[in-house]
Order: structure tokens, then C-alpha cells, then sequence
């Protein structure tokens, strides 16, 4: 399968070349490949280059070292940039700062008229994305009067009308209530269920469990790769990079260390409970 | 200073087509050194409540009283509760605005009229406080990372030396260590110097583990007081709240279904439960 | 909370003149704006405040409304007024009394300025109560885009105010979150002279603009990142509809015209 994303020794790092500091390398000679239809999760520290990473992801970083491939395309080329910006779509992390129309309705157009989608065909695909984000009915309302959840939901709305083929949630839930986290979380599962490519930046261990495989970033270089349950069982590793454990891995740990034999590769809450249920009734 | 709100009502806009009602009758008594969690959905009227506290709004019906200061609706002049209650709003790093760090943690103090010795002292306390190393004093805050931001912000709240403190989820946007080192050092201050603390939350998790007590606030109105304990044991009903099930409470609801006899059900935090399976473990093993 | 002076301003309605095209309405107010000033006398005055009276109709917004838009442009109306009394010679005494002397030209001028001025307020004001800002802007970008050849950046100039339009609430509930942030850390806005007062806004003022250049900068990222590339190539989801009715009121303008053309002196 033809990956959908491709990093070969990418770097980066902000400043100019020429104001005489020695640059701050942000990520060094990153190598990274997500296939299409992958569910992939990124945690790392601040400052890990998490965001620069998503970032040069649909072009709007140029990397200074190494070659980025996005479905095939060049972000590097000017002409190859709106196919690029169509088919990988971004969700930011500040619900406010990225809605751009005066209502729900002109905010959902407002990267298809980028991309000179006729107007009939905007309307359908309205209709479609605010059905799909739960937001129908909500045409003529402000962006200003919605709750976090559903600007976020909006800004959602307004990438899957451009018909992406990956969509990158960069913090896009760390500003929301519990409520909305909910929400934005169930839509994110509904479009990878649909075949969208997910890439997730986050820092909560319970969002990160929902993905296929997460990438943990580090002083400019991925740590660990690999599926959850794999991943959560590397503690100490995950403490140094200042990251938390879901609650059922901690839980796990924690009891094994008492001496307690629970089963070592149990990662979800179903499997521990279950184990939990033996090992106590037994007593 | 004791808190009494009685029969608080508060309508934004009044007599407009935008009229809207934010909170209607709210009762509900802080007692001096206290440490109250305030929790709701958004829009439950949480952030009206604590502006009342803090002499922000004025009702439009009921009263508040703050110590000996009593606010009601024709109250003019809120000025007696300043630098008495001290307020840290959402995201107070967006407040910064002093060329460094010392001085914007000094532009509360220096409103209350202090001497510049007495402002000195104060901030210093403050930055140690919250935790920031006393080189940073002369730095702009707009350089520091986010983390720091907020804890000059929150220094800046300190440094007045306020008898309660409002907090309007001051986590919000840290990463794990960081919510956790914050709402510790307010803990122990409030431990310490027997602070009033006023903490509204999301985080089920967080209003658990600092606060003594519980007010759950639903559509305006309070529906629920008590320890934490007594709040999490309502099970389903949280959920009609509006509000977040801790996932320790949850994992041992879920224990509970097929143990006899069931763990305690106000367990809490992670360390409790953690304790209390090991407790059930190494007293069912056979020796 | 600070009241919303955007929210203020529009009243959703279902009118002919709400129905009416923006840029029908825009070019209305514009020429009728001009057109006033042919009016020197009884019978013209009387033929535009006809056509004035015709549109309050026709709103269907209350006229205590409109009123209430009025009252701050009152005091202008009464002062013009005055100084024309006062001002004003020729034609006669009408009326004097100590230093005042009223002559008969004066209290004509008087009269008739105050109504040219209240029928251009009221005009304006009709203009900004039945048409939504978004539909303003709409119509504004048609009716300039003629003029992108001579370099007028119609579409860049419509972007930039419905983004304004779009983040006007946002930065007024800001506003108000950063003022009571600072009240509760002791400051003052109310006491001292006008240089303290100002002065004591500088805590508002620096958060507002820093965040605003926050705000700005993520803004143009997550356009760029939803292909944003310039007006070129673009299609839209508004669209305007020119009716009959907007050819109509046209008409309407145009017989205006010609009707103070003959009325006049």
C-alpha cells in the first residue's frame, strides 16, 4: 500500500537562517509513514514538536532538511499546494480562532469556495457535513453563540466538506469541556470508521487509547511507535517524557508492583476488570 | 470571612430581547477557610456565581455576603471586597501586560496602596509561592513558556494576599504535571494560611481530591452540596448534571458489579482504590 | 456584561424593505443622499419627506426603534438649528428679544436644515435596521467589484469586514473578561482626571491588542490551511437576487429626481 504520508529525515527549526544564533532544532531527521485509513495518535511534551510536525504535514511548514510526501504530492511546490491543502484538512486547537464566517452556513463554504466548488454542489454538501457533525439546523446561527464542542464541530464541518483524505486534529480537544471532548471524540471515531485518515495530537492518555498506534515525540525524534496496549506498558519511558498513563495501565501497574498477578499485556478497562473480578473472588 | 448567598438570582441584559437568565436562586454558605468546588456543565451558571463572590456583578435579585460586606441588588460601591477576594479567571495568562514579570505581579499590590518595600516583599513571596525562580523576575512574561505565564498570572492573584480565593478553572490547557503541581501549591497555602478557596472545575478528579466540600450547580440553580464522597455516590444522576463520572469511580463501580461485598464507594482517587484492592487481595490469600 | 453595539443595530424582519437587495438599498441611500440637497423649498421638502415617511412604513421596524437611533444626533439637529436662528439675516424681523433678534430667513434655514438632517439620518438609519452588517457587506463587494480593475481591492476590503463582523462579539466579551480580571486585581477606571483615567486602561488595552494579534495569527493559518488563496477563483455560497421590487425602487428614485427637479425654486 502506497503510504498516504511519507517523512524521510525531516527538520525543522524556526528562526532565519542568517540572525546569527545557532538555530533550535524543533525535529531532527524525522522518518514517519502513516497508510491510508490509519488511526494514528501523537503525544509528546511541550515543546516536542508536535504541532510543527502537523504543521508541515499540509504545507504550511517547508521542511529545511529532508523530503515530505502527502498522497503522492510535493508540499515543496507551489502548484502541487491546494490539491495538498484539499485532500489534508486541520483542525486547530482554539475552537474560536480558526472560524472564519459570520454564520455556520458561510463558515462550512468557506473552504470550498477556495476551491471553486459550484454553488449548487456547496449546498448539498452543507446539508451533508452539518447532518454528520450534528449540527443541522444550526445554518443561520452566529459561530459566536455555539459551545466549544460545536465550534469545534463547525471547524470539522468546514474541513470534511473539502473532502480530505487525512485530517489532523492538532490539540483540537484541549480547550473543550467534558461535554464537548465527548462530542468532537464521537465524531473523529465516525469519520475513521468512514475511511478518514486520523492523526490525533493530544496529551491525554484516554484519547490516545482510542487510536490504532501512537507515536510518541521527543527532542525532535519519535520515542515509541507502536499500538496502545504495546505502548502504555513503557511507564517509566512515558514519565520521562512528563506523559500519563491511562487510568486501567497505571491501575495495573501499580497493583503488580503490590505483587498482585495480573496479567502483563492488559491495557483497557474491560481486561482489567475482568482480571480484577477472578483475582478478588477467588479470595 | 463566612460567605452567605441567599436566594441569588442574576439576568444578563435585562429588559432586552437578549435577556437570559443566569442564575436564579442560588443558596449556598462558605465557611472562612473553607475549600469549596463549584461544578457544572458549561452554562450552569458557575463563572455568574463566582463573579458575585468576588464583587463583579451585582444581583439582580437575593444577596451575597462576603465577611461583613453585603452586596444586593442596589449595592453601588463593590470596592470593600477588593484585594479581599482575589480571582484567577480562565486563561489569567491573557491578562499579562507589565514589561516583567515583577511588575505585573505587582500591579495588584500596588493598588491596594502598599509601600514599594512592602510590594517587593510581597512579590517575591508570591513568585516563590507559585514556584518561579527569582531570575525571572526582571524577564518579560510575554517570553516564558505557558506553563510559567499562568503562574505569574496566578502570583499576580497572591501577591494581594487575598482571605478567598476564586478560581475559575485554573488547570485549564496545562498538561498533567502542571495542573497537579499548581493545584497543589494552592492547597497547601490554603492548608497553611487558612485561604478560603472557591474552585470552579470540569475536573471531577480535581474537585475531589482538593476540595472539602461539593456544590453542583445545574440550568442556574445549586442541586447538590456535600463532601465529595456523597456527591460521587449519586451514580446516574451526575450524568443528568451535565457532569463527568471520575474514572475511579467509575472503575469501581464497575468492580462493584460482581464483588461481595462491594469496595467502598467513595473512593476517589487512584491511590484509595489502589489501596483498598490490595487491602481485599492480601486478605482473601491464604497465608 | 457590556451590551453588543452590533446586535443593537439590525432588526430581523420580514419587510419589503428587508427583502429589498442590499445593493438596491446601498444605491438608494446613496444617490437619495445626494438628491436631498435639491430640495430649497415647501413643496420639495414636503415630496422627500414624503418619500421618508413612505419607507419608515414600509420597515415594519417599530418607530419608537427608530426614535431611540435618533436621540444621539438630536442635540446636533438642535444646535444647527440654533445657530441658523441666531445666525441667519434677511427677509425681516420676526422676533426680537434682548441680544436675540430672529429674522425671518433664519428660522426658514433652521427649519429646513433640521429636516434635510433628519430625513439623512433617518434614511441611514432605515438602511442599517433592516440590512443585516453581512448582507451590507455583500452588497458593498458586488457594487465595488467593477472598480478591481482600477485597483479598488473590492473583495479583500468585504473579507476584512466580515471578519470584523465575525469577531466584533468575540473581542467584546474579551473586553469585558479582561476588565473585571484587572478590577479584581485592584484597578480603577472610574476616579482621577481624564490622563489617569486613560492611563488606567493600559491593563485592558495591551492583553486586547496581544491577544488580537494572537487571534490574527491563528486566523490567517487556518485560512491558509483551508486553501485560502485571494478572491481568484472563488466561488460563493451568497448570492444576491435582483427582484422587480429593487428595479422598482429605483424607479421610484429616479422619478424622485425629476420630481424635486420641478419643485424646487
Amino acid at each position: 500500500m502506497e503510504p498516504i504520508l511519507q517523512l524521510d529525515g525531516v527538520g525543522y527549526h524556526y528562526g532565519s537562517p542568517g540572525d546569527g544564533n545557532d538555530p533550535e532544532w524543533i525535529l531532527t531527521g524525522l522518518n514517519l509513514c502513516v497508510n491510508p485509513g490509519e488511526y494514528l495518535a501523537v503525544m509528546g511534551p511541550n515543546g516536542s514538536g508536535k504541532s510543527t510536525l502537523a504543521k508541515l504535514m499540509n504545507g504550511l511548514l517547508t521542511p529545511i532538511t529532508g523530503k515530505i510526501r502527502v498522497a503522492g504530492l510535493d508540499p515543496g511546490n507551489d502548484r502541487d499546494l491546494p490539491l495538498i491543502r484539499r485532500k489534508v484538512g486541520m483542525v486547530f486547537q482554539n475552537p474560536d480562532n480558526q472560524i472564519v464566517g459570520t454564520t455556520v452556513k458561510d463558515d462550512v463554504a468557506f473552504g470550498m469556495e477556495n476551491m471553486g466548488v459550484p454553488r449548487k454542489q456547496m449546498l448539498i454538501r452543507i446539508r451533508e457535513v452539518l447532518e454528520r457533525t450534528g449540527l443541522a439546523g444550526l445554518e443561520e446561527a452566529s459561530p459566536h453563540h455555539l459551545s466549544g464542542g460545536q465550534k469545534q464541530r463547525l471547524a470539522i464541518a468546514g474541513v470534511i466538506a473539502m473532502q480530505p483524505e487525512v485530517i489532523i486534529f492538532d490539540e483540537a480537544t484541549s480547550m473543550l469541556d467534558p461535554t464537548g471532548r465527548r462530542e468532537v471524540l464521537e465524531v473523529m471515531g465516525e469519520l475513521y470508521q468512514g475511511g478518514t485518515t486520523i492523526i490525533h495530537i493530544t496529551h491525554s492518555p484516554q484519547e490516545a487509547i482510542r487510536a490504532e498506534r501512537v507515536l510518541v515525540l521527543a527532542e525532535g525524534q519519535p520515542q515509541l511507535d507502536g499500538p496502545p496496549a504495546e505502548l502504555f506498558r513503557h511507564r517509566e519511558q512515558l514519565a520521562d517524557w512528563s506523559l500519563e498513563m491511562p487510568l486501567a495501565a497505571e491501575l495495573k501497574e501499580r497493583l503488580r508492583c503490590h505483587g498482585m498477578p495480573i496479567r502483563e499485556d492488559i491495557t483497557g478497562m474491560e481486561e482489567l476488570v475482568e482480571d480484577l473480578w477472578t483475582l478478588l473472588s477467588k479470595a | 470571612m463566612d460567605i452567605v448567598i441567599q436566594g441569588l438570582t442574576h439576568i444578563y441584559m435585562a429588559g432586552t430581547p437578549y435577556e437570559r437568565t443566569a442564575l436564579s436562586g442560588v443558596n449556598l454558605k462558605i465557611p472562612s477557610g473553607g475549600y469549596i468546588a463549584v461544578v457544572g456543565a458549561t452554562g450552569s451558571g458557575k463563572s455568574t456565581l463566582i463573579q458575585h463572590i468576588a464583587g463583579l456583578l451585582t444581583p439582580t435579585g437575593g444577596q451575597v455576603r462576603v465577611g461583613e460586606v453585603e452586596i444586593s441588588p442596589d449595592s453601588r460601591d463593590l470596592s470593600a471586597l477588593r484585594g479581599r477576594v482575589g480571582v484567577v479567571f480562565q486563561y489569567p495568562e491573557h491578562q499579562l501586560f507589565e514589561e516583567t514579570v515583577a511588575k505585573d505581579i505587582a500591579y495588584g499590590p500596588r493598588n491596594l496602596g502598599l509601600s514599594d518595600k512592602e510590594v517587593a516583599r510581597r512579590v517575591e513571596q508570591a513568585m516563590n509561592w507559585v514556584g518561579l525562580p527569582p531570575e525571572l523576575s526582571g524577564r518579560s512574561p510575554f517570553q516564558l513558556s505557558g506553563g510559567q505565564m499562568r503562574r505569574v498570572a496566578v502570583a499576580g492573584v497572591l501577591a494581594m494576599q487575598p482571605e478567598v480565593l476564586v478560581l475559575d478553572e485554573p488547570t485549564a490547557g496545562l498538561d498533567p504535571a502542571g495542573r497537579r503541581e499548581l493545584l497543589s501549591r494552592i492547597h497547601s497555602l490554603h492548608r497553611e494560611r487558612g485561604m478560603t478557596v472557591v474552585l470552579v472545575s470540569h475536573n471531577m478528579e480535581e474537585a475531589a481530591r482538593y476540595a472539602d466540600q461539593i456544590f453542583v450547580m445545574h440550568q442556574g440553580t445549586g442541586v447538590f452540596e456535600g463532601t465529595p464522597a456523597a456527591v460521587f455516590s449519586r451514580g446516574n444522576q451526575l450524568e443528568e448534571w451535565g457532569l463527568e463520572v471520575p474514572e475511579v469511580a467509575g472503575l469501581t463501580n464497575r468492580l462493584n458489579e460482581k464483588l461481595d461485598p462491594p469496595l467502598p464507594a467513595e473512593l476517589l482517587t487512584l491511590e484509595e482504590l489502589e489501596r483498598e484492592i490490595i487491602l481485599r487481595w492480601k486478605r482473601g490469600r491464604p497465608r | 456584561m457590556i451590551q453588543n453595539p452590533i446586535l443593537g443595530q439590525y432588526v430581523p424582519g420580514d419587510s419589503p424593505l428587508h427583502r429589498l437587495d442590499p445593493r438596491a438599498k446601498l444605491l438608494f441611500v446613496f444617490c437619495f443622499m445626494v438628491v436631498v440637497f435639491l430640495a430649497n423649498n415647501g413643496a420639495s421638502y414636503g415630496l422627500l419627506a414624503g418619500v421618508t415617511v413612505l419607507a419608515v412604513g414600509l420597515s415594519g421596524v417599530p418607530v419608537w426603534m427608530i426614535l431611540r437611533g435618533l436621540k444621539p444626533i438630536l442635540y446636533l439637529i438642535l444646535l444647527t438649528a440654533i445657530l441658523h436662528l441666531w445666525l441667519t439675516r434677511g427677509g425681516g424681523v420676526i422676533l426680537e428679544w434682548g441680544p436675540f433678534i430672529i429674522h425671518r430667513n433664519g428660522a426658514l434655514q433652521a427649519g429646513w436644515i433640521s429636516l434635510r438632517f433628519l430625513i439623512l439620518i433617518l434614511m441611514g438609519t432605515l438602511l442599517t435596521l433592516t440590512t443585516s452588517p453581512i448582507a451590507l457587506t455583500d452588497g458593498l463587494e458586488r457594487l465595488l467589484s467593477p472598480l478591481t480593475r482600477i485597483g479598488v481591492p473590492a473583495h479583500e476590503l468585504a473579507l476584512m469586514m466580515s471578519i470584523a463582523l465575525r469577531f466584533i462579539p468575540t473581542l467584546w466579551e474579551e473586553t469585558d473578561k479582561i476588565i473585571k480580571a484587572q478590577r479584581a486585581r485592584g484597578a480603577d477606571f472610574e476616579s482621577g482626571g481624564l490622563y489617569k483615567r486613560a492611563k488606567s486602561y493600559l491593563p485592558v488595552l495591551i492583553p486586547l491588542f496581544i491577544s488580537s494579534f494572537r487571534r490574527a495569527e491563528d486566523l490567517a493559518l487556518a485560512m491558509e490551511a483551508r486553501g485560502y488563496r485571494g478572491g481568484r477563483g472563488r466561488t460563493r455560497i451568497r448570492e444576491l437576487h435582483w427582484g422587480r421590487a429593487d428595479t422598482v425602487s429605483l424607479l421610484i428614485l429616479a422619478l424622485l429626481t425629476v420630481g424635486l427637479l420641478w419643485l424646487r425654486n
